[in-house]
């Protein structure tokens, strides 16, 4: 059995291989190593048709930019110009959307569902808000603090979960809480339960899982997960 | 202060990528405030089109997106020093980048690590990566950018999408490598079956 640890030595030793980071002797063991060890044979394929893949592709998309911009600069002395604000705008009417959506699935839920009675207690987080990250993002960790406590404590927990919700949804786009992500999404998945949500809860909890499988908050979301699908 | 854009359509839609992950990374890296490092994108943007424009690109040696990254850093190192009055400390050398993935160390692990050496399995591993990528988490598909192409530090991808430190992007890049692997081999299995 090949633990993570070595997995993640062999990435290394990969990469410095690939960088010709490698003294002599290393690169001898490393390629002695390759003819027989299996796992060492399919993490380098992967990795390498991964970072081939990587610069084929980008590549591509470099040369489509500079090009572009070289044909259309010819014989032109100004830059035709537009307004950066109206992109910013559009951003703002997305997330807009979101929350409208999202808050009618709440609506829906509030006056169509009932009272929930699992035991959520063992799956709450211990939050450590101080050790997470640096003090410039205090700001959004307290935020994050006080969603969570809202889930865990309040009766009615709608409005904490339309909140945390609307963070989840712009995780790809939003990068404030980015670092958290797991523990936002095992929180929603509480907060969809306790507003009755399973089906809601079912998703965030298998994408947590898919996404990190090898963490410690991805065993309790499985255990949660199998909670509900008892029910 | 020029308050407009440049009107084109590719290096638009470059730009408009860029422009989250440049962004977190100025405010986490340097504490510039929003205003701020609008008006470093647009500087910088404009720096770019200029260099493409007079022909400073045309041999490139790294991403368009690295380079792009250390003209905002030149532009934000410009701004931090006029703030505080100091000559500023502009360098080529600033530490965001790791060593480049050389070409011929690639095919030659390729080659190695594979069992199977024919362009016809070559070109089916080609459309593997691409669909396996594309269907990757955003979170993944960043860390490899970042990393396997724009050779940028573990440290710089964590500043640049909000993880906690360098350490974090770590642990997540081994995952989604194994994420990667995992699919690459299934399907890659269903070849040979």
């Amino acid at each position: 059995m090949i633990n993570n640890e070595h997995i993640e030595d062999f990435d290394e030793r990969i990469e410095k291989f690939l960088r010709g980071e490698m003294t002599q002797e290393e690169e001898s063991v490393f390629k002695s190593d390759l003819k027989t060890n299996k796992e060492l044979r399919m993490r380098a394929e992967a990795i390498s048709a991964l970072v081939r893949g990587m610069k084929r592709n980008r590549a591509n998309e470099d040369n489509s930019v500079l090009n572009s911009v070289s044909v259309n600069s010819k014989g032109k002395k100004s830059v035709p110009v537009t307004d950066t604000k109206s992109k910013v705008f559009s951003l703002k009417r997305f997330a807009w959307g979101c929350s409208i959506a999202a808050s009618a699935i709440l609506l829906y839920n509030i006056f169509s569902g009932s009272n929930d009675t699992m035991d959520l207690t063992p799956y709450y987080i211990e939050y450590e808000s101080n050790a997470v990250r640096g003090d410039e993002d205090s700001l959004a960790v307290d935020k994050l603090a006080n969603l969570f406590d809202g889930i865990q404590s309040a009766e009615d927990c709608t409005k904490y979960v339309e909140q945390l919700e609307s963070i989840y949804m712009s995780l790809d786009t939003d990068y404030t809480y980015r670092s958290h992500s797991d523990e936002i999404a095992m929180y929603l998945a509480l907060g969809y339960i306790k507003c009755n949500r399973k089906d809601d809860a079912k998703k965030v909890l298998k994408a947590l899982i898919d996404d990190n499988p090898y963490g410690n908050i991805s065993k309790k979301a499985e255990e949660l997960l199998k909670s509900i699908n008892l029910e | 202060m020029n308050n407009n854009f440049i009107s084109n359509k590719e290096l638009n839609r470059f730009l408009e990528c860029e422009r989250l992950k440049v962004r977190s990374y100025l405010r986490n890296a340097y504490s510039i405030s929003g205003d701020d490092i609008d008006d470093i994108y647009q500087e910088s943007s404009l720096v770019l089109y200029r260099n493409i424009v007079d022909g400073k690109l045309t041999a490139l040696s790294c991403a368009l997106s690295t380079y792009f990254f250390k003209v905002c850093i030149n532009q934000a190192l410009a701004f931090v020093a006029k703030q505080k009055k100091k000559v500023p400390l502009i360098s080529d050398n600033i530490d965001v980048e790791e060593g480049v993935f050389l070409d011929d160390k690639l095919d030659e692990l390729y080659l190695l690590a594979t069992e199977d050496n024919t362009e016809e399995y070559r070109t089916l591993a080609d459309r593997i990566v691409d669909e396996i990528v594309q269907s990757l988490p955003e979170t993944c598909k960043n860390i490899f950018e970042g990393y396997y192409w724009q050779n940028l530090t573990t440290k710089v991808i964590a500043d640049m999408f909000g993880y906690a430190n360098a350490n974090t992007v770590k642990a997540q890049k081994y995952k989604c490598v194994d994420k990667f692997k995992k699919r690459y081999n299934e399907l890659a299995q269903k070849y040979y079956d």
